[in-house]
């Protein structure tokens, strides 16, 4: 079995970067309607997620394995519940680290 | 359990058939032993890309990362898929850096010990453990397995093997190329706003203006004695004497400066 793939973490501005690619995105659910969320990522643009049918996003802040569609939005593979709080300052020095050369050979 | 892995003969690593001759190390076996036994006995925090790219010199070989030893190793990653028998419960386990197998040994064939409780796939748990080699394949011989609950501890994982690492490569500060340093968002903001004047040694960057000033100006001297304190106050220029002596103090607390022959005289930790 070939081995599983890295999944970078992204925010909204990463996503176009990314497109075609499966990421994991920390984000605040802003709203769910039907089978499509909208998100919030740590640099507080909104992102449309298209859901799995038995995804089940039970808390405020969730992690979203997911490929980068075309017009930018993500199609979720799984979800990872992240509880009601999360500072998400933290999240986005994680995403710019990865994006620094600091983060080489560490986070990507 | 890092006895275990030393013991173990087919993953021990510091095998004397090895050491012996032409040993990378150098040619005292005693200094060897103690180098060895002191950074595997540090808990390191890292991000399994760092696991799966770890050097190692020879099969039997102890692993390195940024060039330093590695003993236990913690990592935080969200499961994917578990699998358990009789006697062994195996995760595969990833933190967006990459995947790897995590194996731990059940104490009683129902897992009475309820070393699995609170595991499932989608949750993120945190694993001490060490890096194994089986069948080609690194994966991770874990001690401990823990449900995580808090999810900034996630992140502050990931900060934490950046900083380490950036520990590692660069003893003497990173060098400023205008990106970020430090484990936290606010310290990067506060370091990319250019708070600081002069030369700015990146290895204080966490402290308060004044207490930095102080720092750069110990550290630039470089008698035995270390530095008089009316020096310092002297070459702070317009700063209330009171609030360097209050800094310098503070300093000492905190252990960035020691006094060296007498109580006046101070000197850098580093």
């Amino acid at each position: 079995m070939a081995p599983l793939a890295p999944e970078p973490r992204i925010n909204a501005s990463l996503l176009a970067k990314y497109r075609g690619q499966t990421v994991r995105l920390p984000a605040k659910v802003v709203k769910i309607v039907g089978s499509t969320a909208t998100v919030e990522a740590s640099d507080g643009g909104q992102i449309g997620v298209h859901l799995g049918r038995d995804m089940h996003i039970a808390d405020t802040y969730v992690e979203i394995i997911g490929s980068v569609k075309d017009d930018l939005s993500l199609k979720a593979l799984t979800s990872i519940n992240l509880g009601d709080r999360l500072d998400m300052k933290a999240v986005q020095a994680v995403i710019e680290f990865s994006q620094s050369s600091k983060g080489e050979g560490i986070l990507v | 359990m890092s006895n275990y892995g030393a013991e173990n003969p087919y993953y021990g690593g510091g095998g004397g058939g090895f050491v012996s001759g032409g040993s990378p190390y150098g040619s005292q076996g005693s200094q060897d032993g103690a180098k060895k036994n002191r950074s595997n006995q540090t808990l390191r925090p890292v991000t399994i890309k760092q696991i799966l790219e770890a050097d190692q010199a020879h099969p039997s070989a102890d692993f390195t990362i940024d060039g330093q030893e590695v003993g236990s190793i913690l990592v935080v990653g969200s499961v994917r898929n578990s699998n358990n028998s009789a006697t062994k419960v195996s995760y595969e386990v990833g933190d967006g850096t990459g995947y790897i197998d995590v194996n731990q040994w059940l104490d009683t064939a129902d897992d009475e010990g309820g070393k699995m409780d609170g595991i499932s796939q989608d949750k993120y748990v945190s694993i001490l453990g060490s890096i194994k080699v089986f069948g080609g394949k690194r994966q991770i011989s874990a001690t401990h397995i823990r449900p995580i609950t808090n999810h900034d501890e996630v992140f502050n994982h990931l900060l934490k093997a950046v900083y380490v690492s950036m520990t590692v490569r660069y003893p003497n500060g990173v060098p400023n190329d205008g990106g970020a340093r430090g484990a936290g968002g606010a310290v990067a903001n506060d370091y990319s706003a250019g708070t600081t004047n002069g030369a700015d040694s990146s290895a204080w960057a966490g402290l308060p203006p004044l207490q930095r000033k102080i720092m750069e100006i110990v550290a630039a001297d470089d008698t035995d004695e270390g530095i008089h304190v009316a020096t310092v106050t002297r070459q702070m220029g317009n700063v209330n004497v009171d609030e360097v002596t209050n800094a310098i103090e503070k300093l000492m607390d905190d252990g960035q400066l020691y006094p060296t022959h007498d109580e006046f005289h101070v000197k850098a930790v580093y």
